[in-house]
C-alpha cells in the first residue's frame, strides 16, 4: 500500500513537472535546506544540525534569466564578432510576455544557534532584483517601428519594470511540535529600501495606426514611475557621502516577514510551506514621481504651412499632447513575496524525491515555477540534482552540493549546471555559492543503534 | 543506488568542469544595439483655399477677391498715368500790335498846342486750332508793352488794357516820350491778372478777344510841328503763360496715354498648358476733372507672353467711340469717373489672357471734345486732372487643361540621413476643388542639375460639377511617392526641391468651364513611412 501511493506521488510529480513553466531561480538552493542555514532566508523552519554556525559574507547567489537565450539577446551575426542587441531577432522569439528577471542575493551575516526545540538566528542580507516585462507589441514597435501595425493597435499595456534594492536585518526562530513531525519558523526583518523604480500598477499605453492617414491614437493610463534613490546618479559629484549615508540608513524603512513550515506526517512523506518577504516598503527619502496624465488623443500632425523647423515642431507638437510632472510624493511598494511550496516523498532516510512550486509576485500575473529534484545525503555531504521546464521546450538541469568538512561548511547550487557549456545556448543562469563555519555537531547527533561493522 | 550515485556525482562533476563560452572570444559589444524600426506617422496638414493654392497672386499689384457669385476674382489695379492741366494745355505766346497817327498837320503854331489822339484796337488772340477762350486766369507769365513815337514832339500816353484785370482793374501803362526819347518799353508780371477776352469792342458777346485802348497828347511848340501822318507804334505781348484756369473751348486737344501692364505675376507661375478664362473683364477707368468730354481711342493693346508670342486686342471695343465725361461748369472742382470695360463681348479678351501674358502694352489717345459728343462749356483750372487707371478682373471661371506650374522650395538633408533605408511619403488629398494635379519631384543640385526625379502621379483628383455649377462632395485620392535607400543616397547634396504640378480642371477635355469658388479648400493630410537604420554607437 505504501510502495503504491509513493508511485502514485512520483507520477503526479512527473506530470506536473511537464508543464510550462517560468523558473525565477533558487530552486536549486531550496534543495540544500537541510544543511545550508541561509536557506533560511526561503524556509524559515530551518533547523540547524549543529549548536553555532557562523555564516561569513562570502554567501552569494546570483540569478540572470529571461524568455530569451543569451544568444538571442547578444546576437552575432554569423562570421561576425561583433554582438549587438538586436530587436528583430528578439522579436521574432518573442512571446505575448517575455520576462527578464536579476537577483542579487548577498548574505552579509548569519549567525545560528540550535536549541533543544529548535534554533534561532539573525541575519543581515543585501538584496537586489530586476525585473523586466516586455509584451509582444512592445517589442515588435521597437523591432518594426508600427509600419507592421497601420491599421491596428501596439498596446504596450503589461510591459512594465521593477527595480529593487534594499538590505535587512532580523532574527528568525524555528520551533518542533507533535513530536518533530511538525516544525514551524519565523523571521522579523528591518527592512531599508536603497533604490527602487517601478511602473504604476495597471499603467497602460496604445498606440493606434490610422490605415490611410497614419494618424496615432495614444492612450496613456496611470502613466507613472515611482523612484526612490535614483537622484544620487545625477551629475553632482559631492553627493557621495550622502549616497553612502542614505544607504546605510533612512526613511525607507519596514517591519517584514518570513513564515515556514515542514510537516512530515509519514516518515516517507513531507510537506512544506513558506511565504517570504511579507510586507510593505514606505518609500519616503529621496523620492521621484515621474507622473503623465492619463490622456487620450489623436495626433494627426500639425499644420505644415509656414513651418521651417518641420521635425522640430511636430516632435513639440506631440510632446505637448502629454502633461506631465515630477513630484516627490510618497509611496509604497508591496515587497515582492516568494512562495515555496514542497512536497517530498523519502526512498531511503538519505534520499529525497522533491516536488517543487515557487511563485514570486514581484509583478503581477507572474507565473508559478516548478522543480523536480532529487537529493541524496552522505556524511559529510548533500548531493542533489534538479529539473525543470521551462517554456515548451527549455529544459533546465540544475544541481546542487553541500558539504560538512570539520567546521567549514561549502555549497554550491545551480538551476542550470549546463549554462558553462555554450552559455549562449541558456536563457538561465543561476548560481548560489557559500562559505559557514559550522560547529557544534556531535551534541546534536544520535549514536547509532547499530554498530557499522565496515567502520569498524 | 550507490552506482547510481557515484554517476550523477561523477555526470554533475562533468558538466561542471565542461566550459565552453567560444560565443564570446573575440567578441565585442561596444554599446551595438540594432535599432531599425519603420515608423509610420503623420505629420500634418496642408489646408488650401483657391486663392492661397494660387499663392503668387498675393503680390503687390494683385489682389484676391470674389465676385457677387462667390467666384475667386483676380483684381489688378494699377493707376497707370495722369494728365495735369498744364501738360494737356499751354496758351499760346500772344504779340498784338498797331500804330495811331495823330490825323491833323499843326505847323508853328503860335502857342503850344496840345493834340489828343485816341482809339480803342481789339485784337484776336491767336490759338493752334479752334479754342476760344473766354477768360484766362493767370498763374504767370510776362505781359510786355513797348511804344515808340515818330513824332518831332513831346507825347504823353495812356494805354488801357480792358482785357486784363486785376483786383477788378483793367491794366494801365503810361509815360512820356520825347523827339529824342521815342520810346518806351514795360514789362508786367502776368501773376494775379485775370484775362477776359469774352467781349468785343463793342460789348458783345465773343470770344479770344484782347482790347485795348490807346490815349495820347502831342504837345507842338510854337517852333515846331506835326504832320497827320505821324504816329505812335505800340506792340503788347503775353508769353511764357501759365494758368490757373481757362474758361471758354480748348477744341480738340490730343492726349497720348501709353503704359504697360508688366506685373502679371499670376502667369508667370505656369509654364506649358493651357488656360482659359470666361469671363475675364479689363475696366479702364477714368477720372476726369477737366472741365470737357473726352473721345477716347483704344489704338492698341498687345499682350506678350514670356514665349514672345504676341496677340493684339480686337472688336468693338477698338472701332468704337468711348466716350470720357468731364464736369460741367457748375461742378468745377468735381470729377466725373468713366468706366471703359473690355470683355468677352467687346473683344477677343479671352484669347489675349489665354496666351498667359507677360505684359500687356496700352496705347490710348484721348481727345478732348470729340466729334459725336454734346457740346460743353469748357474750362479748365490748374487742379485739373485726367487719372486713367485700369482694373483687371478674371474670375477664376475657366478652363486648365494640362496646365503646368512649378514651385521651387529649399531643401536641406538632414544630417543622419545615412540612417535613412526608405522614405515613403503618402498624400491623402480631400479636394472640392474642381481642378485635379499631378506631381512630379525633382531634387535639384547646387547648379539646379537633376540629382532625383520621382515620377509624377495623381496627388488630388478634381471634384465633380454638380448641376447647380458647384461640388457638393470632395474627390479623395491617394498618393503615395516613394524613396529607396539609392534615392535617398542620391539626393545627399540636393539644395533644391523642384515640384512640377499639372493642372486639369474637371471635364476639361469637354471644354468645361468651372467656377472655383471661395469655400472650396484641398486638403492634404502627409503622413509618411521611415525605415530607419540607428546604432547606438553612431554606426
Amino acid at each position: 500500500m505504501e510502495t503504491k501511493m509513493r508511485k502514485h506521488i512520483l507520477l503526479i510529480l512527473a506530470i506536473v513537472v511537464s508543464f510550462s513553466v517560468s523558473a525565477q531561480g533558487f530552486l536549486s538552493f531550496y534543495q540544500l535546506r537541510d544543511i545550508v542555514p541561509q536557506t533560511a532566508n526561503f524556509q524559515p523552519a530551518f533547523i540547524p544540525n549543529n549548536s553555532f554556525t557562523l555564516g561569513l559574507p562570502t554567501n552569494v547567489g546570483v540569478t540572470v534569466q529571461g524568455d530569451v537565450k543569451l544568444e538571442e539577446l547578444l546576437y552575432k551575426a554569423p562570421g561576425q564578432n561583433d554582438l549587438s542587441i538586436n530587436f528583430d531577432v528578439l522579436n521574432g522569439v518573442a512571446l505575448e510576455r517575455n520576462n527578464i528577471n536579476v537577483q542579487v542575493d548577498l548574505n552579509a551575516l548569519h549567525l545560528g544557534f540550535k536549541t533543544k526545540k529548535g534554533g534561532f538566528h539573525i541575519f543581515s542580507n543585501v538584496r537586489a532584483n530586476v525585473d523586466f516585462v516586455y509584451n509582444k507589441d512592445l517589442i515588435e514597435f521597437l523591432a518594426n517601428g508600427n509600419s507592421n501595425s497601420i491599421g491596428a493597435t501596439l498596446d504596450f499595456t503589461g510591459s512594465t519594470v521593477r527595480i529593487d534594492a534594499f538590505h535587512e536585518v532580523g532574527f528568525g526562530y524555528a520551533r518542533k511540535f507533535l513530536n518533530e513531525k511538525l516544525v514551524v519558523g519565523g523571521r522579523i526583518k528591518l527592512v531599508t529600501g536603497m533604490y527602487h523604480a517601478s511602473i504604476e500598477e495597471d499603467a497602460g499605453l496604445r498606440l493606434t495606426t490610422d490605415a490611410n492617414d497614419y494618424s496615432w491614437q495614444v492612450q496613456v493610463q496611470n502613466g507613472t514611475v515611482n523612484t526612490a534613490g535614483f537622484g544620487f546618479f545625477g551629475d553632482s559629484d559631492d553627493e557621495g557621502s550622502d549616497m553612502s549615508s542614505y544607504m546605510v540608513s533612512n526613511g525607507n524603512r519596514t517591519v517584514a516577514f518570513d513564515i515556514g513550515a515542514k510537516y512530515k506526517p509519514l516518515h516517507w512523506l513531507e510537506v512544506e510551506a513558506a511565504v517570504n518577504d511579507i510586507g510593505k516598503i514606505n518609500w519616503t527619502d529621496e523620492v521621484r514621481n515621474y507622473n503623465t496624465e492619463d490622456t487620450d488623443f489623436t495626433f494627426t500632425g500639425i499644420d505644415l504651412r509656414n513651418q521651417d523647423e518641420t521635425a522640430d515642431a511636430i516632435q513639440d507638437s506631440l510632446t505637448n499632447k502629454f502633461t506631465s510632472n515630477e513630484t516627490q510624493n510618497e509611496f509604497s511598494t508591496t515587497m515582492a513575496r516568494r512562495m515555496y511550496l514542497s512536497t517530498s516523498v523519502y526512498l531511503t532516510p538519505n534520499d529525497r524525491f522533491s516536488l517543487l512550486y515557487f511563485k514570486r509576485d514581484a509583478l503581477s500575473h507572474m507565473k508559478a515555477n516548478y522543480a523536480l529534484a532529487y537529493n541524496h545525503k552522505f556524511d559529510k555531504f548533500v548531493v542533489g540534482v534538479l529539473g525543470s521546464m521551462r517554456g515548451e521546450n527549455d529544459f533546465n538541469f540544475g544541481a546542487n552540493l553541500g558539504t560538512n568538512i570539520g567546521p567549514v561548511q561549502l555549497y554550491l547550487a545551480m538551476d542550470n549546471v549546463l549554462v558553462t557549456n555554450k552559455p549562449e545556448q541558456y536563457s538561465k543562469a543561476d548560481f548560489r555559492f557559500g562559505l559557514n563555519l559550522m560547529f557544534g555537531y556531535k551534541k546534536w547527533f544520535k549514536k547509532p543503534d547499530v554498530v557499522d561493522l565496515d567502520e569498524l | 543506488m550507490k552506482k547510481l550515485i557515484t554517476l550523477c556525482t561523477l555526470g554533475l562533476s562533468a558538466v561542471l568542469v565542461a566550459c565552453n563560452v567560444q560565443y564570446f572570444e573575440n567578441a565585442e559589444f561596444d554599446d551595438n544595439i540594432i535599432f531599425d524600426p519603420s515608423i509610420a506617422v503623420a505629420f500634418g496638414e496642408l489646408n488650401y483655399t483657391v486663392d492661397e493654392l494660387f499663392e503668387q497672386l498675393n503680390d503687390a499689384n494683385a489682389g484676391v477677391t470674389s465676385n457677387n457669385e462667390g467666384v475667386v476674382t483676380i483684381v489688378y489695379s494699377e493707376q497707370l498715368q495722369s494728365q495735369g492741366a498744364q501738360e494737356f494745355l499751354q496758351v499760346p505766346d500772344q504779340s498784338f500790335g498797331s500804330s495811331l497817327p495823330s490825323g491833323v498837320n499843326i505847323s508853328n503854331p503860335p502857342t503850344t498846342t496840345v493834340v489828343t489822339v485816341s482809339e480803342s484796337y481789339e485784337f484776336d488772340l491767336t490759338q493752334r486750332g479752334a479754342e476760344e477762350y473766354d477768360s484766362i486766369f493767370f498763374q504767370s507769365g510776362s505781359f510786355e508793352f513797348s511804344v515808340e513815337s515818330d513824332f518831332n514832339a513831346n507825347i504823353d500816353f495812356v494805354a488801357t488794357f480792358t482785357s486784363l484785370e486785376t483786383s477788378d482793374a483793367p491794366l494801365v501803362m503810361s509815360g512820356s516820350l520825347s523827339s529824342s526819347n521815342n520810346s518806351f518799353s514795360e514789362t508786367e508780371p502776368l501773376d494775379g491778372y485775370v484775362g477776359y477776352f469774352h467781349l468785343d469792342s463793342d460789348g458783345n458777346p465773343a470770344s479770344n478777344k484782347f482790347l485795348v485802348e490807346i490815349t495820347y497828347d502831342v504837345e507842338v511848340t510854337p517852333s515846331s510841328s506835326i504832320s497827320d501822318t505821324d504816329r505812335v507804334s505800340f506792340n503788347l505781348a503775353m508769353t511764357n503763360t501759365k494758368f490757373d484756369a481757362i474758361y471758354g473751348f480748348v477744341d480738340s486737344q490730343e492726349l497720348e496715354v501709353s503704359f504697360e501692364i508688366v506685373n502679371f505675376d499670376f502667369f508667370k507661375q505656369f509654364d506649358t498648358g493651357g488656360i482659359t478664362f470666361a469671363d475675364p473683364k479689363v475696366n479702364f477707368v477714368f477720372n476726369n476733372s477737366f472741365g470737357f468730354p473726352l473721345g477716347v481711342d483704344f489704338q492698341n493693346i498687345t499682350a506678350t507672353n514670356s514665349d514672345g508670342q504676341s496677340l493684339s486686342l480686337e472688336g468693338d471695343i477698338i472701332s468704337q467711340l468711348n466716350a470720357v465725361a468731364g464736369p460741367r461748369l457748375v461742378n468745377e472742382g468735381q470729377t466725373r469717373t468713366t468706366e471703359i470695360e473690355v470683355n468677352n463681348s467687346n473683344s477677343n479678351l479671352v484669347d489675349l489672357l489665354s496666351l498667359q501674358p507677360e505684359r500687356i502694352v496700352v496705347d490710348v489717345k484721348a481727345t478732348s471734345n470729340p466729334n459725336g459728343v454734346p457740346f460743353q462749356y469748357n474750362f479748365i483750372n490748374d487742379q485739373s486732372i485726367l487719372d486713367v487707371g485700369v482694373d483687371i478682373e478674371i474670375p477664376f471661371d475657366m478652363t486648365l487643361d494640362g496646365l503646368q506650374a512649378e514651385e521651387s522650395m529649399p531643401f536641406s538633408p538632414p544630417e543622419d540621413i545615412d540612417q535613412a533605408k526608405r522614405l515613403m511619403i503618402r498624400l491623402a488629398s480631400e479636394n472640392y476643388i474642381p481642378m485635379g494635379g499631378k506631381v512630379e519631384i525633382q531634387f535639384l543640385g547646387a547648379n539646379n542639375n537633376l540629382l532625383h526625379s520621382v515620377d509624377e502621379q495623381a496627388v488630388f483628383e478634381g471634384a465633380e460639377v454638380g448641376t447647380n455649377g458647384r461640388t457638393n462632395e470632395p474627390a479623395r485620392a491617394t498618393a503615395d511617392f516613394v524613396l529607396e535607400e539609392d534615392d535617398i543616397q542620391s539626393i545627399k547634396d540636393a539644395e533644391t526641391i523642384l515640384l512640377l504640378v499639372t493642372l486639369t480642371t474637371t471635364d476639361a477635355d469637354q471644354g468645361a468651364n468651372v467656377k472655383l469658388f471661395d469655400d472650396y479648400e484641398l486638403k492634404f493630410k502627409v503622413s509618411g513611412q521611415l525605415d530607419i537604420v540607428v546604432n547606438a554607437n553612431g554606426n
